[in-house]
């Protein structure tokens, strides 16, 4: 089979009509571990027998696939499978014996003062937005998210949802750092219930930082 | 985290749920945050883990929408038929799904993963198998894929 017609194939392959995705489809995690070869092969096998039948999850396999390979976590040797085998260079080898007598030299130098790791904060980069303390509790007939930390003259976008995820209400092109939500978007939260929100914010000079979800009860 | 979960979800999302994109970052990021809440935080803080609840969220959508579509094709789905196996991509698809299924296990699973895309030392991985196994599966099940395809008249 030419590579023109593994090309083919392959598209033909990815191409074939969708069906619905049913009860015997895989989790999307377990796909992913296959992916990976954490999988038991005959699961595996039981998967992929699965996916002959299922367009929707054949389409998993690849996209798992190919994230997986963004992620770094494969990390594929080279485009072949056959890579050549060729004669070892003795100049690289002095090389590396230079280096590893130059590693030794510089372990072995005494030190003058103890190292003090520094500390790396990750996320810290940008301006962080926090959420006014007080949102953590929410009056139900005037319930008002406010947060902090963005530059002056940012706009915002505020999403909240629920916890099973569901979208609840959505608002873009806020120029204060506030929100009076309407009271129907939260009318699915029941009393003592939990919502989340999280902010994103757009700053003058067009620099785009997003905060953690926050979480808030409604009393 | 949050620049690793928009990276992930970005690379992962197709066309169709791009207007989705900052939504479905939300959905992975309180996802990661429930794991965490439960004592996960080992975990959940590698990029890898985060990848990977990109893909889930992703791979979650899709199946709903998919769910969806289908649905509410079926109501129309006089309109469609006519323009049904116009595309020979489709058509060849069913076929080599017939073909697959005529060869033996090892070579059907083995070529499966060729046809999603995988190399030869990635099928090795995720089949735990040999990779000479597996090059010589490829290969002659490839060559069976295609003369079984040749004998339907559907030659790639």
């Amino acid at each position: 089979v030419s590579d023109r017609e593994l090309e083919t194939l392959r598209a033909a392959w990815a191409a074939r009509p969708p069906i619905s995705p049913g009860p015997d489809c895989p989790a999307p995690d377990a796909i992913w571990e296959a992916v990976a070869g954490q999988r038991p092969e005959g699961e595996v096998r039981t998967m992929l027998e699965h996916s002959l039948q299922c367009s929707d999850c054949s389409a998993l396999w690849r996209l798992a696939r190919e994230l997986h390979g963004a992620a770094g976590s494969l990390r594929p040797t080279s485009e072949g499978d056959v890579v050549p085998l060729r004669p070892r260079s003795t100049g690289w080898i002095a090389l590396a014996g230079l280096a590893a007598a130059a590693a030794v030299t510089i372990v072995l130098l005494p030190r003058t003062g103890r190292h003090v790791p520094t500390p790396v904060a990750r996320g810290t980069d940008g301006p962080v937005l926090l959420a006014d303390p007080a949102t953590r509790e929410l009056d139900r007939a005037h319930p008002v998210l406010r947060w902090s930390g963005a530059p002056e003259g940012s706009r915002y976008t505020v999403v909240v949802s629920k916890r099973d995820l569901t979208v609840l209400y959505r608002q873009s092109g806020l120029a204060q750092t506030e929100l009076v939500l309407p009271p129907e978007a939260l009318s699915g939260i029941p009393a003592g219930g939990e919502f989340l929100w999280r902010v994103e914010a757009i700053s003058p000079g067009g620099r785009h930082t997003s905060s953690e979800a926050f979480s808030s009860h409604l009393r | 985290m949050l620049q690793t979960l928009r990276a992930a979800v970005g690379r992962a999302c197709p066309s169709d749920l791009s207007i989705q994109r900052e939504d479905l970052v939300h959905v992975a990021l309180v996802r990661v945050l429930e794991h965490e809440g439960r004592g996960e935080q080992n975990q959940v803080r590698t990029a890898s883990y985060l990848w990977r609840v990109a893909f889930s969220v992703i791979a979650d959508e899709r199946r709903r929408r998919r769910a969806e579509e289908l649905h509410s094709r079926r109501s129309s789905v006089g309109e469609e038929s006519g323009q049904r196996g116009t595309t020979p991509l489709p058509e060849l698809g069913v076929g080599i799904r017939d073909c697959l299924g005529g060869l033996a296990e090892p070579r059907r699973v083995a070529v499966l993963l060729h046809l999603e895309g995988f190399r030869a030392e990635e099928a090795s991985r995720v089949l735990h198998w040999d990779l000479k196994r597996v090059q010589n599966l490829i290969y002659r099940g490839l060559a069976d894929l295609r003369r079984c395809l040749e004998s339907k008249g559907l030659v790639p």
